[in-house]
């Protein structure tokens, strides 16, 4: 009966956090996916995944960090499938350029062409405001390894941005 | 040297909004957990779980959206009212039932969404009329809706949201007093009214409720009680003649006073929406002064939610000007708020107004009803609000619109962009948080807990906006 309780209390927990929070998600998903639609697919089927496996929850973790790392896998799962891996690996910045977005800023592109898990990490600490500790679970890493990523993504934006971006 | 973490941040703040269309579908993910999403991957089909788990979970489905100190309160609530926030309180309707309710909704276009489907919970006789009490879930609101048949008859629909429960102190809820139905006679006295045949009284009542007691001026009268619901139908009330206490038996055996709005009679009764008499809560004063508030999206008309039809401007005639959708003068969308599912938002340029309106279905007459009105865009979010000596710009419009006994009134309007956040502060110490979509804001507000001090945060969090409402 306790178990039971708690279990609801979860997915409604997981409820609220979807309402709430579900431009964050997509916009993460979609981040990964490379698609719109993929991203939002990812989102639906994370939380539905998430409300099968609440139970096996333990609590070690913050919910959210817990729902992220599952978004995170579904889009990831997801963006293989769709072979969007392959392609990422060809963007490059356009300056004024669109590459399937409309006028996303420099920055914006290079983000999009960090490797996955840069770009991941990013999208976690700047987007969805997680803490270190909350990014390395939902990437199921360590936090030393959440804060190299962000190094290296910030030394690698920063060397684009030396080269790119006009004086 | 580049902040490289502003930098981001701030480039990140200007991704592209994410399309209009792309909204959560929580329903879908339901779906998809019990084995027959519409759209998937060839993955195997999962095992179903139990509906009762997924239905119990929406129990809690506000528990971060209202802040209160009422923990305790809380976490009994659950349970106790599981079969409201499940939707399933009683027993389904009649097909009949079911088809007349579906009829009376398909006149509309901003009636209640399709497939929503009727609880019966009680009926009863009084004054020659027969009542049915039905109840149904839609979104984030609970409704009750009574009909009475025969020449007297009608319906009426009050709804209260679901976050209501989640924070109750008491084990039921009364969402509807003193409906009238019927008059006695033709013609009023001079200066006068007409007395009624029927006055009903109405709420959701927890699992452990064993009875409700309803009483005016005389003795304490027994309602009845059944399908997680109560039903008190006065026969031949005096005239003017009001509810003034309402009172739930617990399993127990203790009685428990309802708290209510007393329904006013007569338009000299300036009794409406007493204030509750504790004080109002809620931070004082504005932290920011902002300027020039806009609608951005709606002044470059940027095309979100649905354009307007032929088929939206019945039976609105003005709305027809915006049926072109957008001939550079004119332009309107329309969509869902994200608090009242049962009823459409709409937002307009006209030619440098800036209009909104929210359409509903009357809950007395059952007709289209609508609150619509213009501002030119440059008085829209204009000073009203009190600043040390002078008048500040308010970043929001709002409208409070009481319908009869409803024990809860909506609360709707806009706010400019520099708004993210939108908070209730009640004079029970809770805190509402409304959800805001394309700038607009659509929830209801117990009416026993005015004055409301509405608070208005930017994107930092400091309070651009600060107004109290004494009452609906």
């Amino acid at each position: 009966m306790v178990r039971r309780t708690q279990t609801t209390r979860q997915i409604a927990e997981l409820e609220a956090l979807y309402k709430q929070q579900f431009p964050a998600f997509a916009r993460v998903a979609i981040s990964l996916t490379g698609s719109v639609e993929l991203g939002k697919e990812a989102v639906q089927e994370a939380f539905a995944r998430a409300i099968e496996q609440v139970d096996g929850f333990r609590g070690d973790c913050p919910l959210e960090a817990w729902v992220w790392r599952i978004v995170v896998n579904t889009a990831r799962s997801s963006a293989r499938r769709a072979g969007y891996e392959e392609a990422d690996a060809t963007i490059e910045p356009e300056p004024g350029g669109t590459n399937g977005h409309t006028d996303l800023p420099a920055v914006q592109l290079w983000v999009q062409a960090l490797p996955e898990r840069q770009r991941a990490v990013v999208f976690l600490r700047y987007w969805a405001d997680l803490d270190y500790r909350s990014i390395a679970e939902a990437l199921e890493i360590e936090v030393g390894t959440v804060s190299a990523t962000l190094n290296a993504a910030h030394g690698s934006l920063r060397r684009l941005l030396q080269e790119e971006v006009p004086k | 040297m580049i902040d490289i973490e502003a930098l981001i941040r701030e480039q990140l703040s200007k991704l592209d909004p994410l399309p209009a269309t792309l909204s959560g579908d929580w329903d879908n993910v339901l779906t998809r957990v019990q084995g027959a999403p519409p759209i998937r991957s060839s993955r195997a089909r999962r095992k179903p779980i139990r509906l009762a788990l997924v239905a119990a979970a929406v129990t809690v489905l506000t528990i971060t959206s209202v802040v209160t100190p009422l923990g305790a309160a809380i976490s009994r609530s659950f349970d106790d009212f599981s079969a409201w926030i499940s939707g399933s309180p009683g027993t389904p309707a009649s097909p009949e039932d079911q088809q007349a309710f579906e009829q009376e909704n398909e006149r509309s276009w901003n009636g209640f969404p399709k497939g929503t489907e009727l609880r019966q919970l009680l009926s009863t006789e009084a004054a020659g009329i027969s009542f049915k009490l039905f109840g149904f879930r839609v979104g984030e609101s609970l409704c009750l809706r009574l009909v009475a048949s025969g020449p007297d008859g009608g319906a009426r629909t009050s709804c209260a949201p679901v976050s209501t429960l989640q924070q109750l102190n008491e084990p039921a809820l009364v969402v509807d007093a003193d409906e009238g139905f019927g008059t006695i006679g033709k013609t009023p006295p001079p200066n006068g009214y007409l007395p009624q045949k029927a006055a009903a009284t109405f709420g959701i009542v927890s699992d452990g409720v064993k009875g409700v007691l309803v009483a005016g001026k005389g003795d304490d009268q027994r309602a009845l009680v059944g399908g997680n619901a109560f039903l008190y139908v006065a026969d031949h009330p005096a005239l003017g003649a009001r509810v003034s206490s309402v009172k739930a038996i617990t399993g127990g055996g203790s009685e428990v006073a309802l708290p209510f709005s007393r329904t006013p009679f007569g338009a000299e009764d300036l009794t409406l929406d007493t204030p509750s008499g504790r004080p109002v809560s809620g931070p004082a004063g504005i932290e920011r002064k902002f300027e020039d508030g806009t609608i951005a999206w709606l002044t470059r008309h940027e095309k979100r939610g649905q354009a307007i039809t032929a088929k939206e401007t019945l039976p609105y005639d003005d709305l027809s000007r915006y049926t072109n959708n957008d001939d550079g003068e004119r332009f309107a969308r329309l969509f869902t708020p994200p608090g009242d599912e049962a009823t459409k938002a709409l937002l307009t340029w006209n030619g440098g107004e800036l209009c909104y309106g929210l359409y509903s279905t009357n809950p007395t007459t059952g007709t289209p009803d609508h609150s619509f009105v213009c501002y030119s865009a440059d008085q829209v979010f204009a000073g009203d609000q009190q600043l040390g000596g002078g008048v500040a710009p308010s970043p929001l419009r709002y409208d409070l619109t009481v319908f009869g006994g409803d024990q809860f009134a909506q609360f709707f309007g806009i706010v400019c962009d520099d708004v993210h956040e939108l908070d209730l502060y009640l004079t029970d110490g809770s805190v509402k948080k409304v959800e805001i979509r394309n700038n607009f804001f659509a929830t209801w507000i117990d009416r026993s807990m005015f004055p409301v001090r509405i608070v208005s945060r930017d994107a930092q969090g400091e309070i651009i906006g600060n107004k109290v409402v004494d009452h609906p």
